[in-house]
């Protein structure tokens, strides 16, 4: 079943693969933002919200832990799937409330699976993610 | 006329008592030419006593008195008058009555009696003689009265005396007993009586062995025997069963032939003195005995020096035997002049009188063999036998202490001359805050001289902030008793210096903290050293999470895209080879990173950062990351998870059960590996720890080598990165309260691979 995705990723290369990959696997990419920044000011404008956040960590002008953080308090709602080369941040982004915590390098195989079980998450609190 | 004394009244009746008149031997023969009368007057003539008549009533007839002065009244007082109208009272009366008794028994009376006539008192002694004739009563009575005054103030003067001798031989306390040729008891004073618990007159007639002694024989060595039989005084001590102790002087008493008559004894109890020389002689035989056996010297010298006390010590220590020393000069012998003039002055000067002996006082002397000896003497000023001043002193070879204290002295010196030169800031306060002693590279430091700080307060040597600071670990050294170790920053004027500082304290006998030693290096340089390895190091921590970050950004877009090839369908069998071994390299990418980012993030594990984990899931995880590393090369790893098996960590249990399932994989000679994996209750302590079992069926590892695989620079074989991953298996096992080791795997008793093991803390519900 398509999911609408938004992908936050600074890697340009890495965004196109995430958007290709994850249209050719039926899914529907709903928008894209190159650091966290942009993230908080697309996610806000979108009048239907994405089903997954695919949510980078490091990036310039806002982190991943301060973008996931800005979303939730807009939509508590929102199911974001960290995907991060940065392990250490992993105890945080799970207390803030991500479906997930991917490090990366996972397979697209991994990543369809737990976008599947994001999406199909009631929307509840924390504890359930 | 006056009343007769109790003695005289004695007298009377003593001395009153008839006798028989008639003597033929008293009567004239009456063959003379001359008359009765004519002889009784040349009789009264010759005579110097007073004659009375009397007539039968007893009045004064006639009387005779060759000394008229001698009569108690005149002649016309007394003729014709009766006995009881002249002299009155009992004196009369008594005459009275020996004038009665004369006439009326026909016997002559006598009677002693006194009376005051002349200004004196007169004894007299009068004989009443009754005049008869034959066949007729007593017509008349005549009494002679003869003066005895003079016999009677010989008598009374020697009675007077007896009895004073005996009042002064009753006083005293020594025993005084007066014995008769056959040594019996004549006379016995007080004290005698009371020493046998008899009276004196009881003790008369009685012997002294056999009061003393209760024997009848007499006692051999007898002064009183001796004296008795010799003549001459006799003296001896003995003891009476009793216990006593008397010293017996016996002196012949002779008659004015020459010969003894008796024997005066005088004994005196000498037992409280004999006892007390009995404890003199004990207190001086022990006095000896002590100095004899002391352990310090004990040396007695008269006035000029010469040895007069020399006990064994003393002996010892110098070398000399008493016999040498006696009478030799001390101070020629063992402390020559010219070595020792000291004390030969202080000698002198106790000699001359010029000061007093001085207590206490060290010095050397030189022994027999001319070893230098130190003595430390306590001198004490004593009456010596001669009645001169002599000195005793008691010496206490202190030679070790001496030698130690120069050894101390010559050893503080070293070490302070150490201190000196040290490029170190040595000090030492008091509790006080005193600064007891600062070396001079210190005092410098603070711009002043040792000579300026010493004495002074440390406080006012710094500024408020540090001088609080250091008081503050001053104080937890004196409070505690134990060294502390700082480092500070301290500024010495403009100049800010790190200093490492070993406070150390420094303890009395008793243990308490009187003061701290301190230590101070300038480790400014080396600060600055560690700030700029630091900094390296978190610059290469920061490159090194920089590079595995991107690197591992990289991964996944090349991983990503391999997919998207993967995806098409057209792809030949070489593309899709090419494509499995793009994504091997990249797992094995993907792995060092990992492990190398593992070993950075070691030391940061602490428990606070430790969660719950599903130990099922992260065994699960690893076997399918070891499957995908090796797709090749594993044949199987069976895992079967069961029930709920959690344990407290990090995410870096993951990089240690890979790498060590990977190992497993790896090490396996055979082409294809096969791996057990299991988790179970620990065999050492099932209660506390999961044991994760890897078992593998490769060539096992010798005994020798199974604690050395663990070590992190260690490589077996061709296989790379085997030493770092158990290496840190084993540091983060440790750090989760684990341990990882590795046993033979053993089936059917034939060795068959290995078995490594990770205990790991059960969660306690």
């Amino acid at each position: 079943m398509a999911k609408r995705i938004f992908i936050v990723e600074d890697e340009e290369d890495l965004m196109e693969y995430y958007v290709e990959a994850l249209e050719i696997s039926g899914h529907e990419v709903v928008g894209c933002a190159g650091n966290g920044a942009e993230a908080v000011d697309k996610f806000s404008k979108l009048s239907v919200k994405p089903d997954v956040i695919i949510m980078d960590h490091r990036m310039p002008i806002k982190s991943g832990i301060d973008a996931t953080r800005e979303i939730l308090a807009m939509d508590p709602g929102a199911k974001v799937i960290f995907a991060s080369a940065d392990k250490s941040v992993e105890n945080e982004a799970r207390a803030l409330g991500v479906i997930s915590f991917k490090p990366k390098p996972f397979n697209l195989e991994r990543l369809l699976t737990n976008i599947d079980k994001a999406s199909s998450l009631p929307v509840s609190s924390k504890s359930n993610r | 006329m006056t009343e007769p004394t109790e003695e005289s009244r004695k007298n009377q009746v003593a001395d009153t008592r008839g006798q028989q008149g008639g003597d033929r031997a008293g009567v004239f023969s009456g063959d003379c030419a001359l008359s009765d009368k004519d002889k009784l007057d040349a009789i009264l003539r010759a005579l110097p006593d007073i004659v009375f008549y009397f007539d039968r009533e007893g009045r004064f007839k006639d009387y005779y008195a060759p000394e008229p002065v001698k009569l108690y009244e005149q002649p016309e007082r007394f003729l014709e008058r009766k006995i009881e109208e002249v002299i009155p009272g009992e004196t009369g009366a008594a005459l009275l009555d020996a004038f009665r008794r004369a006439r009326d028994t026909g016997e002559k009376q006598v009677l002693q009696y006194s009376l005051d006539i002349a200004g004196g008192t007169h004894y007299f002694e009068s004989t009443y003689i009754p005049i008869v004739k034959k066949g007729l009563p007593v017509d008349h009575v005549m009494a002679v009265v003869h003066d005895v005054t003079d016999r009677k103030r010989t008598e009374h003067a020697l009675r007077r005396s007896e009895q004073e001798k005996a009042t002064v031989l009753n006083a005293t306390s020594e025993l005084v007993i007066y014995y008769d040729t056959e040594m019996k008891i004549l006379w016995a004073n007080r004290a005698s009586a009371e020493s046998v618990g008899l009276s004196s007159e009881r003790m008369v007639g009685r012997s002294c062995y056999e009061l003393w002694y209760g024997t009848d024989a007499l006692c051999e060595g007898c002064p009183v025997a001796i004296a008795l039989k010799s003549g001459s005084d006799a003296e001896d001590e003995i003891r009476t069963p009793d216990g006593k102790d008397w010293y017996i002087r016996a002196y012949p008493a002779k008659n004015t032939e020459g010969e003894v008559v008796g024997v005066v004894e005088l004994a005196l109890d000498i037992s409280d003195r004999k006892k007390t020389e009995a404890e003199l002689k004990r207190a001086k035989e022990y006095a000896e005995s002590l100095i004899e056996t002391a352990n310090v010297m004990v040396v007695g010298l008269d006035e000029n020096g010469s040895i007069v006390l020399f006990n064994k010590t003393a002996e010892k220590i110098t070398g000399y035997t008493r016999e040498e020393l006696h009478g030799k000069n001390w101070f020629e012998l063992i402390t020559p002049k010219d070595k020792y003039p000291e004390v030969w002055r202080v000698f002198d000067d106790w000699r001359k009188k010029n000061k007093g002996i001085i207590k206490s006082f060290d010095n050397p002397i030189i022994t027999k063999s001319g070893e230098e000896r130190y003595i430390s003497w306590t001198n004490n000023e004593v009456v010596g036998n001669s009645g001169k001043n002599e000195t005793i002193s008691f010496g206490v070879d202190i030679t070790k202490r001496k030698r130690a204290e120069e050894a101390l002295m010559e050893s503080e010196q070293r070490y302070k001359s150490l201190a000196e030169a040290a490029q170190d800031l040595i000090f030492i306060i008091d509790r006080e805050g005193i600064v007891q002693y600062v070396n001079s590279f210190a005092a410098e430091m603070v711009g002043k001289t040792p000579e300026d700080i010493i004495g002074g307060k440390r406080d006012g040597l710094f500024s408020e902030n540090v001088s609080t600071r250091q008081r503050r670990n001053l104080q937890k050294v004196f409070e505690t008793g134990e060294a502390v170790h700082v480092e500070t920053i301290t500024s010495f004027g403009s100049r800010s210096t790190w200093l490492d500082t070993q406070l150390v304290p420094i303890k009395n006998a008793a243990g308490e903290v009187v003061s701290v030693l301190g230590i101070s290096r300038d480790i400014s340089e080396r600060k600055q050293a560690e700030e700029q390895v630091l900094r390296a190091k978190q610059e290469a921590e920061f490159y090194l999470d920089l590079m595995s970050h991107d690197l591992t950004n990289f991964n996944q877009t090349i991983l990503g895209n391999i997919t998207l090839i993967e995806m098409q369908s057209d792809l030949s069998e070489k593309q899709k080879k090419y494509i499995e071994s793009c994504k091997r390299q990249l797992g094995r990418s993907e792995n060092l990173i990992s492990k190398v980012r593992a070993f950075s993030q070691i030391k940061h594990i602490n428990r606070q950062n430790f969660r719950v984990m599903d130990l099922n899931k992260i065994v699960a995880d690893a076997v399918n990351m070891v499957k995908t590393l090796y797709p090749n090369k594993v044949d199987e790893i069976e895992f079967k998870p069961s029930g709920s098996k959690t344990a407290r960590g990090t995410e870096l249990l993951d990089s240690v059960l890979t790498n060590v399932i990977e190992n497993a994989v790896k090490h396996t000679k055979d082409e294809k590996a096969h791996v057990e994996v299991s988790i179970v209750d620990s065999e050492r302590d099932p209660e506390g720890f999961w044991e994760i079992r890897i078992a593998d069926g490769g060539p096992g590892i010798p005994e020798e080598m199974k604690e050395r695989i663990f070590d992190r620079y260690l490589k077996i074989g061709v296989e790379k990165g085997m030493g770092l991953g158990l290496s840190l298996a084993r540091a983060v096992t440790e750090k989760f309260g684990g341990n990882i080791w590795v046993e033979d795997r053993v089936c059917d008793g034939v060795p068959s691979g290995s078995v490594f093991k990770i205990a790991i803390p059960k969660v306690k519900e």
